[in-house]
Protein backbone atom coordinates (compact mmCIF):
# COMPACT_ATOMS: atom_id res chain seq x y z
CA UNK A 1 0.00 0.00 0.00
CA UNK A 2 1.38 3.40 -0.99
CA UNK A 3 1.80 6.09 1.64
CA UNK A 4 -0.69 8.93 1.83
CA UNK A 5 1.16 12.22 2.20
CA UNK A 6 0.12 15.82 2.79
CA UNK A 7 2.01 19.11 2.78
CA UNK A 8 1.42 20.87 6.09
CA UNK A 9 2.00 24.55 6.81
CA UNK A 10 3.22 25.20 10.33
CA UNK A 11 2.27 28.39 12.17
CA UNK A 12 2.10 29.51 15.77
CA UNK A 13 4.45 28.96 18.69
CA UNK A 14 6.98 26.11 18.54
CA UNK A 15 5.55 24.68 21.76
CA UNK A 16 2.13 24.15 20.17
CA UNK A 17 2.28 24.74 16.42
CA UNK A 18 -0.79 24.75 14.23
CA UNK A 19 -0.39 22.39 11.28
CA UNK A 20 -2.61 23.14 8.31
CA UNK A 21 -2.98 20.93 5.26
CA UNK A 22 -2.23 23.10 2.23
CA UNK A 23 -2.29 20.28 -0.30
CA UNK A 24 -4.84 20.79 -3.08
CA UNK A 25 -5.00 24.51 -2.64
CA UNK A 26 -3.30 27.87 -2.84
CA UNK A 27 -1.54 29.14 0.25
CA UNK A 28 -0.67 32.80 0.67
CA UNK A 29 2.58 34.26 1.94
CA UNK A 30 1.88 37.42 3.90
CA UNK A 31 3.10 39.54 6.78
CA UNK A 32 1.38 37.46 9.41
CA UNK A 33 1.85 34.08 11.07
CA UNK A 34 -1.48 32.53 10.24
CA UNK A 35 -2.22 29.57 7.96
CA UNK A 36 -4.84 31.26 5.80
CA UNK A 37 -4.09 35.00 5.75
CA UNK A 38 -6.07 35.76 2.61
CA UNK A 39 -5.45 39.33 1.53
CA UNK A 40 -5.56 40.84 5.02
CA UNK A 41 -1.83 41.37 5.61
CA UNK A 42 -0.06 41.78 2.28
CA UNK A 43 3.64 42.41 1.88
CA UNK A 44 4.11 46.16 1.78
CA UNK A 45 5.40 47.90 -1.29
CA UNK A 46 8.88 49.44 -0.95
CA UNK A 47 8.68 53.09 -1.87
CA UNK A 48 12.24 54.08 -2.69
CA UNK A 49 15.32 52.53 -4.31
CA UNK A 50 17.18 50.20 -1.98
CA UNK A 51 14.12 49.37 0.10
CA UNK A 52 13.18 45.73 0.64
CA UNK A 53 10.00 44.47 2.29
CA UNK A 54 9.68 40.90 3.41
CA UNK A 55 6.96 38.40 4.25
CA UNK A 56 6.86 36.41 7.44
CA UNK A 57 8.53 33.02 7.07
CA UNK A 58 6.35 30.24 5.73
CA UNK A 59 7.23 26.79 7.06
CA UNK A 60 6.10 23.59 5.36
CA UNK A 61 6.78 19.93 5.99
CA UNK A 62 5.59 16.58 4.69
CA UNK A 63 3.19 14.53 6.77
CA UNK A 64 2.04 10.96 6.22
CA UNK A 65 -1.46 9.97 7.25
CA UNK A 66 -0.69 6.45 6.06
CA UNK A 67 2.84 5.09 6.18
CA UNK A 68 4.66 3.26 3.40
CA UNK A 69 4.78 -0.53 3.09
CA UNK A 70 8.55 -0.28 3.04
CA UNK A 71 10.33 3.02 3.39
CA UNK A 72 10.34 6.61 2.17
CA UNK A 73 13.70 8.33 1.65
CA UNK A 74 15.63 10.46 -0.86
CA UNK A 75 13.35 13.46 -0.31
CA UNK A 76 13.76 16.42 -2.68
CA UNK A 77 12.26 19.88 -3.04
CA UNK A 78 12.22 22.06 -6.15
CA UNK A 79 10.26 24.50 -8.29
CA UNK A 80 9.91 25.00 -12.02
CA UNK A 81 13.00 27.16 -12.43
CA UNK A 82 11.12 30.24 -13.58
CA UNK A 83 10.09 33.10 -11.28
CA UNK A 84 6.77 34.42 -12.55
CA UNK A 85 6.02 36.63 -9.55
CA UNK A 86 6.94 39.79 -11.41
CA UNK A 87 9.63 42.47 -11.19
CA UNK A 88 11.26 42.95 -7.80
CA UNK A 89 9.64 39.90 -6.24
CA UNK A 90 11.78 36.98 -5.11
CA UNK A 91 11.27 33.83 -3.08
CA UNK A 92 14.04 32.22 -1.05
CA UNK A 93 13.99 29.04 1.01
CA UNK A 94 16.19 26.81 3.14
CA UNK A 95 15.86 23.42 4.80
CA UNK A 96 15.51 23.45 8.57
CA UNK A 97 16.01 20.83 11.25
CA UNK A 98 13.54 22.41 13.64
CA UNK A 99 10.54 24.69 13.59
CA UNK A 100 10.86 28.32 14.61
CA UNK A 101 7.84 30.60 14.67
CA UNK A 102 7.85 33.40 12.09
CA UNK A 103 8.51 36.87 13.50
CA UNK A 104 8.09 40.45 12.40
CA UNK A 105 5.66 43.32 12.57
CA UNK A 106 2.30 42.01 11.46
CA UNK A 107 1.01 43.76 8.38
CA UNK A 108 4.35 45.52 7.91
CA UNK A 109 7.49 43.43 7.57
CA UNK A 110 8.95 40.03 8.36
CA UNK A 111 12.31 39.31 9.96
CA UNK A 112 14.85 38.37 7.30
CA UNK A 113 15.27 34.61 6.89
CA UNK A 114 18.87 33.78 7.75
CA UNK A 115 20.83 31.29 9.80
CA UNK A 116 21.33 34.04 12.37
CA UNK A 117 17.63 34.79 12.76
CA UNK A 118 16.34 31.21 12.42
CA UNK A 119 18.17 28.80 14.72
CA UNK A 120 16.88 25.72 12.89
CA UNK A 121 18.11 26.51 9.39
CA UNK A 122 20.53 23.95 7.94
CA UNK A 123 21.96 26.29 5.30
CA UNK A 124 21.72 29.85 4.02
CA UNK A 125 18.51 30.56 2.10
CA UNK A 126 18.65 30.31 -1.66
CA UNK A 127 16.47 31.37 -4.56
CA UNK A 128 13.72 28.74 -4.74
CA UNK A 129 13.85 28.80 -8.52
CA UNK A 130 17.49 27.68 -8.50
CA UNK A 131 16.23 24.24 -7.42
CA UNK A 132 14.81 22.37 -10.37
CA UNK A 133 14.01 18.75 -11.22
CA UNK A 134 17.58 18.37 -12.47
CA UNK A 135 19.09 20.13 -9.47
CA UNK A 136 16.73 19.73 -6.51
CA UNK A 137 17.28 20.56 -2.87
CA UNK A 138 17.94 17.37 -0.88
CA UNK A 139 16.08 17.07 2.39
CA UNK A 140 17.27 14.66 5.04
CA UNK A 141 14.87 12.32 6.77
CA UNK A 142 12.93 9.16 6.08
CA UNK A 143 9.85 7.24 7.11
CA UNK A 144 9.83 3.52 7.81
CA UNK A 145 7.18 0.89 7.31
CA UNK A 146 3.99 1.59 9.19
CA UNK A 147 5.14 4.94 10.56
CA UNK A 148 2.94 8.00 10.16
CA UNK A 149 3.30 11.66 11.04
CA UNK A 150 5.69 14.44 10.10
CA UNK A 151 8.83 13.46 8.25
CA UNK A 152 11.78 15.02 6.45
CA UNK A 153 13.34 18.39 7.07
CA UNK A 154 11.21 21.53 7.12
CA UNK A 155 11.33 23.91 4.18
CA UNK A 156 11.18 27.56 5.26
CA UNK A 157 10.28 30.13 2.62
CA UNK A 158 10.28 33.91 2.52
CA UNK A 159 9.08 36.27 -0.18
CA UNK A 160 10.83 39.61 -0.63
CA UNK A 161 9.90 42.67 -2.63
CA UNK A 162 12.61 45.06 -3.71
CA UNK A 163 11.87 48.55 -4.92
CA UNK A 164 11.28 48.71 -8.63
CA UNK A 165 9.75 51.58 -10.60
CA UNK A 166 7.53 49.08 -12.36
CA UNK A 167 6.22 47.29 -9.25
CA UNK A 168 2.56 46.48 -9.47
CA UNK A 169 0.12 46.52 -6.56
CA UNK A 170 -1.93 43.37 -6.15
CA UNK A 171 -1.64 39.64 -5.91
CA UNK A 172 1.27 37.95 -7.60
CA UNK A 173 0.60 34.99 -9.89
CA UNK A 174 0.62 31.64 -8.09
CA UNK A 175 3.71 29.45 -8.22
CA UNK A 176 3.96 25.75 -7.53
CA UNK A 177 6.57 23.92 -5.52
CA UNK A 178 7.24 20.23 -5.69
CA UNK A 179 8.30 17.52 -3.27
CA UNK A 180 9.71 14.26 -4.56
CA UNK A 181 10.66 11.09 -2.72
CA UNK A 182 11.45 7.43 -3.23
CA UNK A 183 9.10 4.88 -1.73
CA UNK A 184 8.88 1.13 -1.50
CA UNK B 1 -4.03 8.85 -7.61
CA UNK B 2 -3.62 5.12 -7.42
CA UNK B 3 -0.74 3.54 -9.29
CA UNK B 4 -1.56 1.93 -12.63
CA UNK B 5 1.69 -0.01 -12.52
CA UNK B 6 2.68 -2.86 -10.26
CA UNK B 7 5.53 -5.33 -10.03
CA UNK B 8 5.88 -9.08 -9.95
CA UNK B 9 8.95 -10.95 -8.77
CA UNK B 10 9.87 -14.33 -10.23
CA UNK B 11 11.86 -16.82 -8.15
CA UNK B 12 14.07 -19.58 -9.49
CA UNK B 13 11.61 -22.16 -8.14
CA UNK B 14 8.75 -20.78 -10.22
CA UNK B 15 7.07 -18.82 -7.44
CA UNK B 16 5.71 -15.42 -8.55
CA UNK B 17 5.08 -12.70 -5.99
CA UNK B 18 2.80 -9.72 -6.64
CA UNK B 19 3.92 -6.29 -5.41
CA UNK B 20 0.33 -5.39 -4.52
CA UNK B 21 0.44 -8.09 -1.86
CA UNK B 22 4.13 -8.31 -1.04
CA UNK B 23 6.52 -5.71 0.36
CA UNK B 24 9.68 -5.06 -1.65
CA UNK B 25 11.72 -5.52 1.51
CA UNK B 26 10.36 -9.07 1.93
CA UNK B 27 11.76 -10.38 -1.35
CA UNK B 28 14.19 -13.28 -1.05
CA UNK B 29 17.06 -12.03 -3.15
CA UNK B 30 18.76 -15.44 -3.17
CA UNK B 31 15.88 -16.81 -5.27
CA UNK B 32 15.05 -13.78 -7.39
CA UNK B 33 15.72 -14.17 -11.11
CA UNK B 34 13.33 -11.69 -12.75
CA UNK B 35 11.57 -8.52 -11.67
CA UNK B 36 8.75 -7.40 -13.94
CA UNK B 37 6.79 -4.16 -14.13
CA UNK B 38 3.22 -4.54 -15.29
CA UNK B 39 0.79 -1.94 -16.53
CA UNK B 40 -2.50 -3.70 -16.01
CA UNK B 41 -1.96 -7.16 -17.48
CA UNK B 42 0.78 -6.03 -19.86
CA UNK B 43 4.40 -6.56 -18.86
CA UNK B 44 6.33 -3.45 -19.86
CA UNK B 45 9.74 -4.10 -18.29
CA UNK B 46 11.64 -7.23 -17.26
CA UNK B 47 14.79 -6.92 -15.19
CA UNK B 48 16.96 -10.05 -15.40
CA UNK B 49 19.02 -10.52 -12.27
CA UNK B 50 22.06 -12.58 -13.08
CA UNK B 51 25.76 -12.54 -12.45
CA UNK B 52 25.49 -11.01 -8.99
CA UNK B 53 23.23 -8.14 -9.97
CA UNK B 54 21.01 -6.94 -7.13
CA UNK B 55 17.53 -5.59 -7.71
CA UNK B 56 16.80 -1.90 -7.16
CA UNK B 57 13.24 -0.65 -7.21
CA UNK B 58 11.53 2.55 -6.07
CA UNK B 59 8.24 4.31 -6.58
CA UNK B 60 9.44 7.85 -7.20
CA UNK B 61 6.61 10.14 -6.15
CA UNK B 62 6.45 13.67 -7.56
CA UNK B 63 4.00 15.59 -5.40
CA UNK B 64 3.08 19.20 -6.12
CA UNK B 65 1.74 21.87 -3.82
CA UNK B 66 -1.42 21.88 -5.92
CA UNK B 67 -2.04 18.27 -4.93
CA UNK B 68 -1.17 16.47 -8.13
CA UNK B 69 0.85 13.29 -7.83
CA UNK B 70 2.87 11.55 -10.50
CA UNK B 71 4.70 8.28 -10.00
CA UNK B 72 7.79 7.12 -11.85
CA UNK B 73 8.81 3.51 -11.29
CA UNK B 74 12.58 3.27 -11.03
CA UNK B 75 13.77 -0.29 -11.60
CA UNK B 76 17.05 -1.90 -12.46
CA UNK B 77 20.07 -3.48 -10.92
CA UNK B 78 23.20 -2.61 -8.99
CA UNK B 79 26.45 -4.51 -8.92
CA UNK B 80 29.60 -3.80 -6.99
CA UNK B 81 32.60 -3.78 -9.28
CA UNK B 82 35.81 -3.09 -7.41
CA UNK B 83 34.97 -0.38 -4.91
CA UNK B 84 32.17 1.13 -6.96
CA UNK B 85 28.49 0.37 -7.27
CA UNK B 86 27.43 0.31 -10.91
CA UNK B 87 23.75 1.03 -11.49
CA UNK B 88 21.60 0.40 -14.53
CA UNK B 89 18.12 1.83 -14.18
CA UNK B 90 15.02 2.42 -16.19
CA UNK B 91 12.27 4.91 -15.45
CA UNK B 92 8.73 3.86 -16.32
CA UNK B 93 5.80 6.22 -15.98
CA UNK B 94 2.18 5.26 -15.37
CA UNK B 95 1.50 5.29 -19.09
CA UNK B 96 4.19 2.75 -19.87
CA UNK B 97 6.74 5.21 -21.27
CA UNK B 98 10.22 3.96 -20.42
CA UNK B 99 13.54 5.75 -20.26
CA UNK B 100 16.78 3.86 -19.74
CA UNK B 101 19.59 5.63 -17.96
CA UNK B 102 22.96 4.99 -16.44
CA UNK B 103 24.29 5.62 -13.01
CA UNK B 104 23.42 9.30 -12.66
CA UNK B 105 20.62 8.73 -10.23
CA UNK B 106 21.31 9.62 -6.61
CA UNK B 107 18.84 7.24 -5.00
CA UNK B 108 19.85 5.90 -1.62
CA UNK B 109 21.00 2.30 -1.91
CA UNK B 110 19.89 0.01 0.89
CA UNK B 111 22.08 -2.61 2.60
CA UNK B 112 20.34 -5.55 0.91
CA UNK B 113 20.83 -3.92 -2.48
CA UNK B 114 24.52 -3.54 -1.74
CA UNK B 115 24.65 -7.23 -0.87
CA UNK B 116 25.39 -6.44 2.78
Amino acid sequence: MAAKVQILRWTGPASSPTKTDITNGVTVISTSDVPNPGSATPIQMPMKPGDVRRSFWMTVRLHATQGPSGRIDNIKFFADGLNNFGPGVSLVAAPANSYVQARGVEGEDGVELSMTNHSGLAMDPQDVFSWTADNPLSLSGSLNSGQTGDFGQFVVLQMSVEYSPILEIGETPAEMFIFMWDET
Amino acid sequence: MSSKMHWKAVYDNGVILDGRKTAYEKLDRTKLIYFDLFRGTERVVRIALEDGRQLVYRRRVIFTSSGTERVIHVAGWVKKIGDEYVLSLCYADEYGNITFAGAFDDLVLRPEEKGE
